[in-house]
C-alpha cells in the first residue's frame, strides 16, 4: 500500500495568538513494501508528521493519500476515518506506557476485539502479531500480565497491539528509544521481518542514524517543519554538509564512506550503508604495507 | 481534546493586580468569604454584596482580563444556580411571600391539590446564595488570572507558617500544593498522547455502547495511574536526593516582601466592609 504525503502544511491554534507552523510544504512518497525513515533534531516536526499520516492531526493544506482514503484539511469522518486508521498503524514513543489490560492476550486483541470480529478471529489476531513481533505465542504468555514483562518486551507487545489491527502500514516512532542494544536490536530484527515476511511499508521515526542507515531505503530529514533533505538514504547520508546543517550527524559509517572517498579509497559507490558494503567498496591494501611498518 | 481545561488559567499580564502578593489576595478573598456569610444573616441587605460586585468587577478589569473569556468560565455556574434556584425556593419555610395555586395536578389515576408558597426567607437565602456563589467564583477567577501557581503555593505556605508550632506542616502543604500545580500540564499532555495512542490501535471514546465507552476509559486510566506512581516515586528519590528532608525546615529562594499597596489594600478594604455592613 502506497502512501502520499502531498505538500502538507499544519498549523497549531490557526487564528489564535498561539499559532505557530509545525509543517510546512511536507512532501513523502513511501511505496508499497518499501522502508522510509524520517529524521530531524527534537521540534522539527517529526511527530506532527506522523500523527497527520493517520488522521489524528488533520492537515491545514495539502492532503495525505493512503490508496483510495485521501486526508484534506477537511478532514475525514467516522467509517472513513476509522478504516485510514486501521490501515496505518502508529506506533508512539515509549509505547509501553499505553499498556492497560491485565493480561497480554487482552491487551494485544484490544483492538481487533473492538472490530466486532468473532472470539476466534480476535484470538488468531493476537497470536499472529505477539509472532511477528518474536513473542511467545501460548498460553500461558497470553495469560501473564504484561507489566511483569522486561522494557524491551513490553514494547514489542505494544507493537503487537498496533499489529494486531493488521495495519498495511506502520509508522514508528522512535521505536528504539532508551532500549539497552540487545532489545534495540531485536525490534529492529522484527521490523525487518515485518517487512520482508509481511510486506508492509514502514515509517521509521529515528534519532538513531546508524539504524536509518541499516533500515530505510528513503530519507526525510526535517527542519523546522520543512523537508531539509529527502531522497534515498545513502544519497542523503553523502550530503554531509546539508546533514549538519539540519542539526544532525550522519552515521559513522556514512562519515567513514566519505573520507574514504575523498581520499580515493573507494573502488565503486558502497551498495548501502552496512558494514559489509562499505568493506566489499573499499580498494584493497596490498597486505604487506598493513603491518609492515611495526615489522620493519 | 483537553485544550479547555480550566486548571493553569494564568494569564501573563503586568498590572496593579498581578503585581499584589499572592499572600494579599489570599487574604482578602478569605475576608470577603467571611464576610459574604456574615452579611446572609441581614435578610435583604445587599450592601455588602453590590461592593463586592464593584470590588471584583473592578479587580477583573484591572487585571486586563477578557470578558468574553470571563463569560465562558462563568456559564456553567449560572446554569447550576438557574437549576437549584427553584428547589431553594420551594422548599425554605417561613414568612409567606407569595402563593402559587393550588393547581389541581393528575398523575394517572390520581389527583391531588399542589399549592407552591414562597417565602421570604426562600426568596433571600436564593437571592443571597446565588451572590455568594458569582462572587466567590469571581473571586477565584481574579486570583488565579492574576497569580502564578507558584507564588499561590508561596502564599500559602507564608500564611500557614505563624501555624508551624501548633505542629501544621506549612512547608509540606506547601510543596505539595506546587507539585501537584507542576504536574497539571504533563498529566494534560500525557492524557492527550494516550487518548491519540489507544485511538490509533482501535479505541473509540465519542461512539459506541455506554460498555465500550467504558472500557475505552479503562485504556487510559490505568496507563495514566501507573505513570503518575511511578512518577512520584522517581521524584521522592529526586527530592531525598537532594537532601529534602533532612534539615527541617526549608526556606523559600524568592521571598516576595509585602508592599506598601498590599497593607494599605489588607487595612482598607475590611474597613469599608465592615462599614457597608453597619451604615448602609
Amino acid at each position: 500500500m502506497t502512501i502520499l504525503v502531498d505538500h502538507l502544511s499544519l498549523l497549531y491554534h490557526p487564528g489564535s495568538p498561539l499559532e505557530r507552523v509545525a509543517l510546512r510544504d511536507v512532501s513523502l512518497r513511501v511505496a508499497d513494501g518499501a522502508c522510509a525513515a524520517i529524521v530531524g533534531v527534537t521540534g522539527s516536526g517529526k511527530s506532527t508528521l506522523a500523527q497527520c499520516l493517520n488522521g489524528l492531526l488533520t492537515p491545514s493544506s495539502g492532503r495525505v493519500v493512503v490508496d483510495d482514503l485521501e486526508l484534506t484539511p477537511n478532514g475525514l469522518h467516522g467509517r472513513e476515518l476509522r478504516e485510514l486508521r486501521r490501515r496505518v498503524g502508529l506506533l508512539f514513543q515509549f509505547p509501553e506506557g499505553q499498556l492497560f489490560a491485565p493480561t497480554i492476550g487482552e491487551d494485544v486483541g484490544y483492538g481487533p476485539s473492538r472490530l466486532k470480529l468473532k472470539r476466534e478471529e480476535v484470538q488468531e489476531r493476537t497470536r499472529w502479531a505477539l509472532r511477528a513481533v518474536a513473542l511467545p505465542d501460548d498460553e500461558a504468555f497470553l495469560a501473564r500480565s504484561p507489566f511483569a514483562l522486561s522494557g524491551g518486551q513490553r514494547r514489542r507487545v505494544a507493537l503487537a497491539g498496533v499489529l494486531s489491527m493488521r495495519p498495511r502500514i506502520v509508522v514508528l516512532d522512535e521505536p528504539s528509544a532508551g532500549l539497552d542494544a540487545e532489545a534495540r536490536e531485536e525490534i529492529y530484527a522484527t521490523l525487518r521481518e515485518l517487512r520482508t515476511r509481511e510486506g508492509l511499508t514502514l515509517i521509521v521515526i529515528s534519532h538513531d542514524m546508524s539504524e536509518v542507515a541499516a533500515l530505510a531505503d528513503t530519507t526525510l530529514a526535517l527542519r523546522d517543519g520543512r523537508v531539509a533533505l529527502s531522497g534515498p538514504t545513502d544519497a542523503v547520508f553523502r550530503q554531509t554538509e546539508a546533514i549538519e546543517a539540519a542539526g544532525l550527524l550522519p552515521p559513522p559509517l556514512a562519515q567513514v564512506a566519505a573520507l574514504a572517498r575523498a581520499r580515493g579509497l573507494l573502488r565503486a559507490e558502497p551498495t548501502s550503508l552496512t558494514v559489509e558494503a562499505l568493506a566489499d567498496a573499499l580498494i584493497p591494501a596490498p597486505r604487506r604495507t598493513l603491518g609492515g611498518d611495526h615489522a620493519g | 481534546m483537553l485544550d479547555n481545561l480550566p486548571v493553569g488559567s494564568y494569564i501573563p499580564r503586568d498590572t496593579v493586580i498581578h503585581g499584589l502578593r499572592a499572600r494579599t489576595k489570599l487574604l482578602l478573598l478569605c475576608w470577603l468569604a467571611v464576610a459574604f456569610f456574615v452579611a446572609n444573616h441581614k435578610r435583604f441587605h445587599y450592601g455588602v454584596y453590590g461592593w463586592a460586585f464593584a470590588l471584583l468587577l473592578l479587580t477583573l478589569s484591572l487585571s486586563g482580563a477578557n470578558p468574553g473569556y470571563i463569560w465562558r468560565r462563568m456559564r456553567v455556574l449560572f446554569i447550576l444556580m438557574a437549576l437549584s434556584v427553584p428547589f431553594i425556593l420551594i422548599w425554605t419555610t417561613g414568612a409567606t411571600w407569595r402563593t402559587l395555586g393550588p393547581l389541581m395536578v393528575s398523575i394517572g389515576s390520581l389527583t391531588f391539590p399542589l399549592q407552591i408558597v414562597v417565602t421570604y426567607d426562600g426568596l433571600w437565602f436564593a437571592v443571597s446564595t446565588t451572590c455568594i456563589f458569582l462572587l466567590l467564583y469571581l473571586g477565584t477567577l481574579s486570583l488565579t488570572l492574576s497569580t502564578t501557581p507558584v507564588a499561590l503555593a508561596e502564599g500559602i505556605v507564608l500564611l500557614l507558617r505563624p501555624f508551624r508550632r501548633m505542629g501544621l506542616p506549612a512547608d509540606e502543604f506547601g510543596l505539595m500544593t506546587l507539585l501537584s500545580l507542576r504536574f497539571v500540564p504533563t498529566l494534560t499532555q500525557e492524557t492527550n498522547q494516550l487518548i491519540k495512542a489507544q485511538v490509533s490501535r482501535g479505541a473509540d471514546f465519542t461512539t459506541g455502547s455506554l460498555w465500550a465507552r467504558a472500557r475505552g476509559v479503562i485504556t487510559l486510566v490505568v496507563p495514566l495511574t501507573e505513570g503518575a506512581l511511578r512518577r512520584a516515586s522517581g521524584l521522592a528519590t529526586a527530592l531525598e536526593a537532594r537532601g529534602y528532608g533532612v534539615t527541617g525546615e526549608a526556606t523559600m529562594l524568592h521571598e516576595g516582601r509585602m508592599r506598601w499597596l498590599d497593607w494599605t489594600l489588607l487595612v482598607v478594604i475590611p474597613l469599608i466592609t465592615i462599614a457597608v455592613y453597619l451604615y448602609l
